[in-house]
């Protein structure tokens, strides 16, 4: 007896550990921190080499823009410039710098350190993504391609530092979108210059952002776990309302909700499950946000093949009219995203809301079938693994095809794999998000020369209005040729467009003044507060 | 004795080499690298040829190798493609989160085993015995991030006690936080590992019972406890020790799912997405320390077994 | 008391043959396609209709449960299969020959064991496109050398016996001597190494399948229904709950049928020796 209590106690004792963790000290809150959700974790805090969704997100809150976009029109709007100007010539832009910005350290953020990021971003040595935006300026390729020093310095013919707050970049001619392109952070030259550019990308400084002129200052990176930052008095749109920041790395969306629900998240940016919006809804303490997004999700046609149907027009028009858009909307994404049908979206002043595809039957994209001679052939289908909305738009799509004669085979490959097949063309279809400019400029996706073209999508005449958009900047004309352009396109059918989902955010309701931006989530969050929070309600 | 330890690390050492050809293989037998275009992300194409060559990718694979480990050689394990910084510091930096977490479920795993085990051996065939058997059977059936998902299921949102995701609440690292962060992937590690030790104990315990001494010791009227603690458990403490020594390894992948069923900012979710997203640096030295880890705990119970041949100390 | 271990024998015996016929005739008892979507129906809580519910794109769970008992039953049949034959064929090469051959065997079974399964089965996973025939042979290719040192171990004791060197005098060749008198002798431990190779490749295929580097969707298997399930926790239990359950009562009952081998050919033995699987 005595023998089997001492076993009892033994397990009692190796349990109290276990329960120990039940007993959970009351939680002192802080009143005026924010908690985040991010459904990815920051690589880097480097914004010129962060190359993924959450470095970017990470690096909004840390660092300013040289310019931003309103959130409703895309129209440019003054950040750190604060003025700019084109002048007669129609190539020199003039920008001038608000005046007495800082950087944390105390130093003052100046026209060098715009035409410092300038010289790294066009250096040869630059691995990052922005080069393709500066090679309109007057003399940045000749600069890139010569890569004289390693280190970002060195003159572009296109930029002249004018003073301290002025500097002027000279276009090689007339490109329309080009102030939009302009919406990335300045470098501290005087923490940088000193740096090789092929060791920017992994640079301790750059990565920890030990001097910043952001919204925020980062106070804590704990990797993997959360980034923790505070209000920065310095900011040069004003001292943030809300002191400190915890961007939580949470990746299980419904360990966010339960996190949510227990009070210890306020925010759950973007990605709120569509399923879940109706619930959160409900809750008087959770209030819902929308806004549109520069994202829409398609059906890639490979058409590289030789011999493939896929090669013929009347194929692909016939495989755009075999999925109901509409119902995808709304039974699937329960109405939050808009049905697309060419690649102009909503947010562009050159959207044409009466644009639309002819509705097809399946019986008129049988007869497109028969036209071009495949009454019956087999295509492959693949979609990234885990995206439960591109599992059902292929599940439906294979249900449609099958009725007019398609085989379609589907295979959901993991993320690398899936990749991989893509670049190999180990596909006949593929279902993909793609981003869109804040610039209606198709030229990246669709120009036979863009660099973003990866379906081999070339039309001279839209090569021709696509140039032809850039080199006007009366919008009224710009809007006329985009459409024009749109119709080309999509006569074409190089793809099928499917729809533009809305993100979807979920916030405590004492969250004020939060308005994402369809780029950015903390757009103006130096204007958000925690109403309520200072009467420790 | 010398001669056989000097054998016994020269094997290793070509066991090694094999690990690291293999991976090596394994690694570049398909086309892409981790920048690979990314159709969501915008890259510049040449941009990232640049990326390559500062990071000698672009070599023929022969080259990459002897580059690899000319450097592994100088102590260089390189640099992770995706965070650029050097992976023992990027290891580093998350090895506390993962031994917080498997040093208390390997401890609590192996007491709970240990009592269970002995009180079940002393009851051979006995009911508590039999379900024991039956519950470690059950145990060993369980899949682990099924009962992560059933747990959190259960313990955070059915009836919302316990965190389900992380290790603590940010600003909040009070001990009780991280405890109740705990709570969960420590269950479920435990849950498989304690199914297996237990087995391993009653097994020794019933052999040590078997032995002579003992049947001397109660003859002598010792009371069952004394005896337990004083001669069966000391006895039996060296095979337990090695079994638990050769289980070191399968602790870590244990934590590694249980990492990434609950979020757990440890070495074993970077592991997992490392290796997913083709970080070919991580891939390398993750794999080589793995086996090298695997290698060094037979190693130690190669010497415990010299130290102790269980049939020696029983059959004789 | 020995009728009761029997008990345990049979019932994992009899389970497992309730699976096979379940994954065999699969058609006959699902009571949907298991494929069939339906748009308006997804989340349905288990009833008459959906004994089980439906998942998010509104499949019927139970339908699926049954048709993946076909995936996990063929993995784990096929790869054991995999890492039988390829473990006894090297095994006994090493332990009948000996010499370079056992070295170079040796090494290499040496090398696969100290290599970490788990991340072989990640890393092969991540870098191939994930096929069926790929997950039995990540699987195989990891628990053969288990087998080959059991059978290298076993053939190099019955080889000292007499009966060996008396049939090769009587001028039997190798190969006679070998897969005649030898093999055969071997047979006990094989099996017990194979009823334990089964569960353990059920459970590693499941859990590739939660990784998402197993069998790919749509191809229902127990691993894919458990990884789309994790993103429906608060909304229904039932998704998560039941192709786990169908795991774990596969598993089990082949754990049930191993130890009833291995209590009957060699009650003594320490148990577990076989491999563990990757996901404890």
């Amino acid at each position: 007896m005595r023998r089997s209590m001492v076993f009892v106690l033994m397990i009692i004792g190796f349990s109290f550990l276990l329960l120990n963790g039940c007993q959970k000290g009351q939680e002192e809150t802080n009143l005026q921190v924010l908690h985040v959700a991010a459904p990815a974790s920051p690589i880097t805090l480097n914004p010129l080499f962060a190359r993924d969704a959450g470095s970017l997100e990470a690096a909004a809150l840390l660092h300013p823009q040289l310019l931003g976009t309103n959130p409703d029109t895309l129209e440019v709007e003054p950040r750190l410039f604060a003025s700019f100007e084109l002048q007669a010539d129609n190539l020199t832009y003039l920008f001038r710098l608000q005046e007495g910005l800082l950087w944390s350290d105390g130093t003052p953020l100046t026209a060098d350190d715009v035409a410092f990021t300038l010289l790294l971003i066009s250096h040869g040595d630059y691995t990052g993504w922005l080069y393709p935006l500066l090679r309109f300026v007057d003399g940045a390729e000749e600069y890139r391609n010569k890569r004289l020093s390693p280190y970002a310095q060195g003159e572009i013919s296109g930029i002249r530092v004018i003073d301290e707050h002025t500097i002027a970049i000279r276009l090689k001619q007339l490109h329309a979108p080009f102030l939009s392109y302009l919406t990335f952070p300045p470098l501290p030259a005087h923490k940088l210059q000193n740096v090789k550019v092929a060791e920017m990308e992994g640079h301790p400084s750059l990565r920890n952002v030990l001097v910043g002129a952001g919204p925020y200052l980062l106070a804590a990176w704990k990797p993997d776990e959360y980034l923790h930052v505070r209000a920065n008095p310095d900011y040069h749109l004003g001292k943030p309302k809300i002191a400190e920041i915890y961007y939580r790395f949470i990746p299980n969306i419904e360990a966010q909700v339960i996190e949510l629900l227990a009070g210890k998240l306020d925010l759950l940016p973007t990605a709120v499950k569509v399923e879940d919006v109706e619930m959160l809804a409900a809750d008087r303490q959770i209030s819902i946000h929308k806004n549109e997004r520069l994202v829409y999700d398609y059906i890639a046609i490979n058409q590289k093949e030789e011999g493939s149907p896929l090669k013929d027009k009347r194929v692909r028009q016939a495989l755009a009219m075999l999925l109901d858009k509409d119902e995808l909307v709304t039974n699937l994404l329960l109405g939050n995203a808009e049905v697309l049908h060419g690649p102009l979206l909503p947010l562009h002043f050159a959207f044409d809301r009466e644009f639309s595809q002819e509705k097809g039957s399946l019986p008129a994209a049988r007869q497109l079938l028969l036209q071009a001679g495949h009454p019956q052939f087999q295509l492959k289908l693949i979609f990234n693994s885990g995206n439960i909305i591109r599992e059902n738009v292929a599940l439906l799509f294979k249900e449609q095809a099958a009725q007019v004669g398609i085989d379609v085979q589907i295979h959901a490959l993991e993320w690398e794999a899936f990749l991989a097949a893509l670049t190999n063309g180990d596909y006949d279809l593929a279902i993909l998000g793609r981003s869109a400019d804040a610039d209606p400029d198709l030229s990246f996706h669709w120009h036979s020369q863009g660099a973003g073209n990866r379906t081999g999508y070339a039309n001279e005449k839209v090569d021709r209005l696509l140039e032809e958009g850039v080199a006007v900047l009366d919008k009224e004309r710009r809007s006329e040729l985009y459409r024009q352009i749109q119709e080309l396109i999509v006569a074409d059918a190089p793809i099928i467009w499917l729809y533009t989902r809305q993100a979807i955010h979920a916030a405590s309701a004492d969250l004020q003044g939060f308005a994402a931006h369809p780029e950015s989530l903390f757009y103006n969050v130096h204007l958000w507060s925690l109403a309520g929070r200072e009467d420790g309600l | 004795m010398i001669r056989l330890l000097l054998n016994r690390l020269w094997q290793t050492a070509i066991v090694l080499f094999g690990v690291s050809v293999i991976t090596f293989i394994i690694m570049h037998s398909a086309p892409g690298h981790p920048l690979q275009a990314n159709p969501e992300l915008r890259l510049d194409p040449t941009a990232v040829e640049r990326w390559l060559e500062l990071r000698e990718l672009d070599e023929p694979l022969p080259a990459q190798y002897i580059g690899w480990l000319s450097r592994m050689f100088r102590g260089d394990f390189g640099k992770s493609l995706i965070y650029n910084r050097p992976v023992p510091e990027l290891a580093l930096e998350r090895l506390p989160a993962t031994l917080l977490l498997t040093v208390p479920a390997f401890l609590l795993a192996l007491g709970l085993a240990i009592s269970c085990g002995t009180w079940a051996a002393l009851r051979q065939g006995g009911f508590v015995d039999r379900l024991l058997g039956l519950a470690t059977l059950a145990g060993l059936s369980l899949p682990s991030f099924w009962l992560g998902i059933i747990l959190m299921m259960l313990f955070s949102y059915g009836y919302p006690w316990l965190p389900a995701s992380g290790m603590r609440t940010a600003e909040n690292s009070s001990v009780s936080d991280i405890l109740a962060h705990l709570v969960l992937p420590v269950t479920m590690l435990v849950a498989g590992s304690f199914s297996y030790y237990v087995r391993y104990v009653r097994y020794t315990v019933l052999a040590v019972l078997s032995q002579d001494f003992i049947r001397i010791a109660r003859a002598r009227g010792f009371t069952e406890l004394y005896i337990v603690f004083r001669h069966v458990l000391p006895n039996a403490s060296l095979p337990i020790v090695t079994v638990a020594a050769l289980s070191l390894p399968q602790l870590f992948t244990g934590a590694l799912v249980a990492e990434y069923v609950f979020s757990w900012p440890g070495i074993g979710r970077w592991i997992v997405t490392s290796t997913l997203a083709r970080d070919y640096p991580v891939i390398m030295a993750v794999n080589l320390s793995a086996a090298a880890l695997v290698a060094f705990s037979n190693f130690l119970a190669d010497l415990l077994f010299l130290l102790i041949d269980p049939r020696l100390r029983f059959k004789a | 008391m020995k009728r009761q271990q029997g008990a345990e024998l049979y019932l994992g015996i009899a389970l497992i043959l309730l699976l096979t016929v379940l994954a065999v005739f699969s058609p006959l008892f699902a009571n949907y396609d298991p494929h069939q979507t339906d748009a308006k129906r997804w989340l349905q809580s288990p009833g008459e209709e959906h004994f089980f519910g439906t998942d998010r794109l509104g499949r019927d769970i139970y339908s699926r449960v049954v048709y993946g008992a076909r995936v996990s039953l063929a993995v784990g049949f096929l790869a054991m299969l995999f890492s039988i034959t390829v473990g006894t064929a090297l095994g006994a090469l090493a332990g009948y020959f000996g010499g370079f051959a056992d070295q170079l065997i040796m090494r290499l079974t040496d090398i696969v064991l100290v290599y970490p399964a788990m991340l072989l089965a990640l890393t092969l996973a991540a870098i191939f496109e994930p096929a069926i025939w790929l997950v039995v042979l990540v699987i195989g290719a990891t628990g053969w050398p288990a087998v080959a040192r059991l059978v290298r171990g076993e053939i190099l004791r019955l080889k000292s016996l007499e009966f060996a060197a008396a049939s090769r005098m009587l001028g039997a060749s190798h190969w006679r001597v070998l897969l005649i008198h030898l093999l055969p002798n071997a047979f006990g431990p094989i099996l017990v190494a194979a009823t334990v190779a089964v569960p353990a490749a059920i459970l590693t295929e499941a859990g590739l399948g939660y990784f998402g580097l197993g069998i790919q969707p749509p191809i229902p298997t127990w691993g894919n229904m458990l990884r789309e399930a994790q993103n429906y926790i608060r909304h229904a239990w039932w998704y998560a709950t039941f192709p786990g359950a169908a795991i774990f009562i596969t598993v089990f009952a082949f754990h049930l049928m191993g130890e009833g081998f291995r209590q009957r050919l060699d009650p003594d033995s320490q148990p577990g020796r076989g491999r563990r699987a990757y996901y404890h």
